[in-house]
């Protein structure tokens, strides 16, 4: 078999998060390397924040930032990859979804990396809902490369 | 352990984008990751309708796959735009318009719109849209925070054959 993988990828999340109790209801994760979910505070829907597996990857969190420097906030770290997929209901389908953010929260401690996950997910009108069939996500670590312009 | 790999895909590029704004001079996008050798702002002109931003061409590697590119077919990608702390929602983007295309690049600097045979795809279009202005719009500000960027090269397996599956009980066809 031919070995086209010249971009490796880690997968570190994988799951599916539902509202068992309807949109507005507690987020419920169902998959692997996401240990909780909770809303983000103040907010009643269309704003989750993912907590990583500790040790993902490598004990530093999910998405270390670069090698030198302090970490800013709220960085655009380069080695996290993040895929969401709302999940339709209702026939014909529909998931209503307008725009997705994703944003990695960094953790305080120096050389963590970014251990948390927080997702924004807007209907018409940029909005925030909960999308009532919920969403799929996966997370991939970057492996190697570097800047280009 | 199992081997649950029944739809083998390749990843060949997998990076972030985003937008370096130099002190002085124009704000212009940039790659980090593996995969893209260069990556520029879609000219204008025939056959590309460029815009000022939220519009990129993205030059793979050579020999990304087996030194012919990517076969069009093949292709199998996703974007997902990082949220921005300042937009008017809680980290969210206003870019709710993301679409990839598979054009070629014939010699340095030229552009065509379809895969060129026997080199196929070496050059990503990548297009991000807001509804709210029907602007391609970079994401950086308030509009965003970096767009992510994975693409695979589907049918990665020892047969390069193709199946077509037919409802309603999905019976492959062979083609």
């Amino acid at each position: 078999m031919p070995d086209y993988a010249a971009a490796p990828i880690q997968p570190i999340v994988e799951g599916v998060v539902t509202f068992p109790g309807g949109p507005g209801t507690q987020p419920f994760f169902d998959g692997k390397g996401v240990s909780a979910i909770t809303r983000a505070p103040g907010f009643l829907f269309g704003a989750y924040i993912l907590t990583l597996d500790v040790g993902l990857p490598g004990n530093a969190g999910a998405v270390p930032f670069a090698p030198s420097g302090p970490p800013p906030l709220f960085a655009p770290d380069p080695d996290v990859r993040t895929m969401v997929t709302p999940i339709s209901t209702g026939s014909p389908p529909a998931s209503f979804v307008q725009s997705i953010g994703v944003s990695y929260i960094p953790s305080a401690l120096s050389g963590v990396g970014a251990p948390q996950i927080e997702i924004a997910i807007t209907e018409a009108v940029f909005t925030l809902f909960d999308p009532a069939g919920g969403f799929q996500i996966i997370v991939w670590r970057g492996l190697g490369g570097g800047p280009v312009a | 352990m199992s081997d649950y790999a029944a739809a083998p895909a390749q990843p060949i590029v997998q990076g972030l984008i985003t937008i370096v704004t130099p002190q002085t001079g124009l704000p212009f996008p940039a790659f980090s990751g593996i995969g893209v050798s260069s990556i520029v702002r879609t000219p204008p002109g025939s056959p590309f309708s460029g815009n000022a931003a939220g519009d990129y061409l993205l030059m793979l590697d050579e020999g990304l796959p087996g030194d012919v590119a990517l076969d069009l077919i093949f292709g199998r990608s996703f974007l997902t735009v990082r949220g921005s702390f300042t937009n008017v929602v809680h980290f969210g983007t206003s870019i709710d318009q993301k679409s990839i295309s598979y054009v070629a690049s014939t010699a340095p600097g030229v552009f065509v719109a379809s895969p060129v045979p026997g080199i196929g795809s070496n050059v990503v279009r990548v297009v991000l849209t807001a509804s709210s202005t029907g602007l391609a719009t970079d994401p950086v500000g308030s509009d965003g925070n970096g767009c992510e960027i994975v693409i695979w090269r589907g049918n990665a397996g020892p047969e390069s054959y193709s199946t077509n599956l037919t409802g309603p009980l999905f019976a492959p066809v062979m083609i």
